[in-house]
């Protein structure tokens, strides 16, 4: 098919077939950013938190008195757990993954780098039942002692002589060497390298999502004073109703401390994720509606061309044009205003992402992203054409003949 | 003549119904991305305490790090979000504004008396006595505490609307007294419903959140040495035992002044770069001493970044929806217009004038983005209530009112006879002779 006659037809229509491409330079130009940001952000929901999360639950325990009392009444809590049906294991801490609140500080390997910023690690209190009750793989080392763990008072600064630390935290401290056996500092300030690593686990993420050092974890074995969350891994299936037990249990036991905040490690991960998830919806929702408009656009178009040439297709049916011929014809006159269209939109899809990288700090649009838009753009087109170009297609040599 | 114009409008719209609607459709959904996320950025951005707000600073004080700053902002450095025990204090005591609040979160656990009531943990905004009136809390019964009170180490406690409901069951409970993690508290006061839109004065824990359950005086705090319940950020570590936590930079608290006008502003800042002076004599970083000042309470709100980042993005991507939507409409009101050639020739041919038909169809377009703001009216709604549910933390801010109603259609007129300038020039330039001929 020539496109010199399409081309010349085109230009005599200058504003219709420019508002078209102008639709098409914008629409291609938001999907492609649209559709990036959904990449990124299911991506980052999709990161695996090392929890053997569909067993974990946690119960938000504040007792009440003087350090002795209420380091008494957490035992006796823990104790209490760790003995009812469907509980495979408990611990008492600080913070959970993906809670939302947490510890963090800065760790150092060598006394010059403790305040570098991408040494920043979540601070994780376990005792010897963490590891299995998180369900986290040791790669390297041992477990904690039991004799190894320690209360820890609020005011305290926190000085272990033992750290376990994630394989993360171990490859940012110790590029080329084992981290096994090696000193530390989690003090965060100038000081001694105090800690020894005993161990290394495959993966714990820290409590925050949005976090530059996300698998970079420590964990200590410190059991923390007052306010504390108790941990339970329930047996595989039973965790709904494990939980309600749980809770039941305690308040049964004493009513002189509170219990709150009892919450499935799903729907922390679920609550932590959920701006990114409405996004992820919200930029769905507007790729597919602004499709839809443009398709219509399109559509309504295509449509008044083939009624207003009317007569001039009939007389190239007259003349000889197959259906076929008819059909190209349109599809070949959208290609043209897609194709420029498309041009258009490749700038201006970085014109947008640049915006959104300087008043946002988004990342750069990736290239490949901007061919796979234009792909989904000319498709559109293509599909949206041909209803009009059939009928057209199907508009009689006859009409040549008919009046003026 | 223009209920005239409307009839032909609605007539030429009825003669292509399906196309019509389709515009109709088109403008709505365009108009109601755009509106959902601008209602929730307006109104995330909106002034929480308008009757106060230009009287209303933050006080910003930079003893951060002298090699790092706390953070920074478009290239330029910031000081934290909260401030020191130290400066907070110093700060109260020196008492340079008509008031001053500084403040903190901590968590007591309530303990009541009625049998049938579990304990349970109650959040608790531990400030000194000018919180009140400065941010004009409403009070149901009785009042705050007075600064002799604060002195004394008062005892003394104020309750939310809510948490008196809880215990009390919404009775006047000033005079009596409740048990707070194994201390009686005398109450002085009862908040009225109180929600500002935002927890403007601490929007580090949780701006979106709901106001604290009950407030205490900042002295029995101290007294009883209760940690902050909200965020706390150290850059050196404070050391041991709760007098070098309280000696310590780490930030952990929220302080406000009120400062009547310029003058005092600039007074009050001036007594702050003396402070600094003086702070930096005594050995303090305070390396970047124009970070310490008093930020009128809009500017820190924008420091402090409260409308989330996804939101711009959302607002972004909207409006450039609605410029699709816009050119979309454009493209079919052309296209509409233009293939009813023959009828505004005749027209044209038995007197209409240019202006008349230029009037009309403009008219037309203008009548197609009314019905678009009904369409999109009713999607913003629903927008709205999607957001809601994807995100709960917006329950308050995910509402349309009567300003964001208004501008929804005005939006949605404007957009649509934006787009109808052209076709309608188009169509008011048919020659009327030649039409006529060609039919």
């Amino acid at each position: 098919m020539r496109t010199g006659p399409i081309l010349s037809s085109l230009l005599r229509h200058k504003v219709a077939a420019g508002l078209v491409a102008a639709q098409i330079a914008l629409t291609l130009a938001i999907i492609a950013n649209a559709l990036f940001v959904v990449v990124d952000r299911t991506t980052m929901i999709n990161r695996p938190s090392g929890v053997a999360e569909a067993d974990v639950f946690s119960v938000g325990l504040a007792p009440i008195g003087t350090p002795e009392q209420s380091r008494a009444i957490l035992l006796a809590d823990l104790d209490l757990v760790r003995g009812l049906p469907g509980v495979v294991n408990a611990y008492l801490t600080n913070s959970m993954p993906l809670s939302g609140g947490g510890w963090s500080t800065g760790v150092a390997a060598g006394l010059d780098d403790q305040r570098s910023p991408d040494r920043s690690s979540a601070i994780y209190m376990v005792d010897e039942n963490g590891i299995d009750t998180l369900g986290l793989k040791l790669v390297a080392g041992r477990n904690f002692e039991p004799s190894e763990v320690l209360w820890h008072m609020r005011s305290e600064s926190l000085d272990p002589d033992s750290v376990i630390i994630t394989a993360a935290l171990a490859k940012r401290l110790f590029p080329d060497a084992d981290a096994v056996g090696k000193m530390i500092s989690i003090s965060g300030a100038e000081g001694e390298l105090k800690q020894r690593v005993v161990g290394v686990v495959d993966r714990v993420v820290t409590p925050w999502v949005g976090w530059g050092q996300h698998e970079q974890s420590t964990l200590v074995p410190r059991r923390l004073d007052g306010g504390a969350q108790l941990t339970v891994r329930a047996e595989p299936g039973r965790r709904a109703e494990v939980l309600k037990a749980v809770e039941e249990a305690l308040w049964k036991r004493s009513t002189a401390r509170v219990v709150e905040g009892v919450r499935t490690f799903t729907e922390m991960r679920d609550e932590q994720y959920r701006s990114a998830t409405a996004l992820v919806v919200v930029m769905l929702t507007i790729t597919l509606c602004l499709l839809a408009v443009t398709a219509l656009g399109i559509v309504g178009q295509a449509s008044f061309w083939v009624t207003q040439r009317t007569r001039q297709i009939g007389v190239r049916r007259a003349l000889g044009a197959t259906r076929g011929q008819i059909v190209r014809y349109f599809q070949t006159e959208n290609a043209l205003i897609t194709c420029t269209g498309i041009a258009v939109g490749v700038v201006l899809a970085y014109v947008v992402n640049y915006a959104m990288a300087n008043q946002l700090g988004a990342e750069r649009l990736p290239w490949f992203y901007l061919p796979i838009g234009a792909l989904v753009v000319f498709a559109l087109g293509q599909l949206a054409v041909f209803a009009p170009a059939r009928r057209a297609a199907s508009v009689p040599p006859a009409v040549a003949t008919r009046s003026a | 003549m223009i209920l005239y114009y409307i009839r032909i409008a609605m007539l030429g719209l009825r003669k292509q119904p399906v196309l019509s609607a389709l515009m109709v459709l088109a403008i709505g959904v365009g108009v109601a991305t755009a509106m959902t996320a601008l209602t929730v950025m307006v109104r995330l951005g909106a002034d929480p305490i308008p009757q106060r707000s230009d009287r209303l600073f933050a006080m910003a004080v930079d003893n951060w790090d002298a090699e790092r700053p706390w953070g920074d902002r478009n290239g330029g450095p910031l000081a934290p979000d909260q401030i020191s025990y130290k400066d907070a204090v110093a700060l109260l005591a020196a008492g340079k504004a008509e008031r001053q609040a500084v403040m903190y979160r901590v968590s007591l656990t309530a303990q009541p008396e009625r049998e049938d009531l579990r304990p349970f943990q109650a959040s608790v905004r531990a400030t000194s006595p000018d919180f009140f009136p400065m941010f004009d809390v409403p009070f149901a019964f009785g009042g705050g505490w007075s600064a002799a009170d604060d002195t004394a180490r008062a005892r003394t406690v104020v309750l939310s609307k809510a948490m008196n409901e809880r215990l009390f069951g919404g009775e006047n409970s000033v005079g009596q007294r409740i048990r707070l993690s194994d201390e009686y508290y005398t109450i002085s006061g009862v908040l009225a419903e109180w929600r500002p839109r935002m927890k403007f004065y601490d929007v580090t824990n949780g701006a979106l959140n709901e106001p604290e359950m009950a407030y205490m005086p900042l002295s029995v705090a101290f007294e009883k040495e209760l940690l902050s319940d909200g965020n706390n950020n150290c850059y050196e570590s404070p050391g041991e035992g709760w007098a070098s936590y309280l000696a310590s930079e780490c930030v952990w608290m929220q302080g406000w002044v009120e400062l009547p006008d310029a003058d005092a502003a600039a007074t009050y800042n001036a007594f702050l770069a003396n402070y600094v002076a003086e702070q930096k004599a005594a050995g303090r970083a305070f390396s970047r001493p124009q970070l310490t000042r008093a930020v009128p309470l809009r500017e820190w709100l924008d420091l402090r970044g409260v409308v989330p980042d996804d939101m711009r993005l959302f607002t972004i991507l909207g409006f450039a929806f609605l410029l699709v939507c816009l050119l979309n409409a454009g493209t079919l009101l052309l296209a509409k217009f233009l293939r009813r050639s023959g009828e505004i020739g005749l027209r044209r041919a038995v007197g209409a004038s240019k202006r008349a038909l230029f009037a009309q169809y403009l008219t037309e377009s203008a009548v197609v983005g009314l019905l678009g703001a009904l369409a999109g009216l009713l999607l913003t709604l629903g927008g709205l209530a999607g957001l809601r549910m994807l995100t709960p933390d917006f329950a308050g801010i995910a509402r349309l009112d009567v300003q964001m109603l208004l501008s929804c259609v005005a939006i949605a007129v404007a957009t649509s006879m934006l787009a109808g300038i052209y076709p309608a020039w188009r169509a008011s330039n048919v020659a009327p002779a030649v039409q006529l001929k060609t039919n």
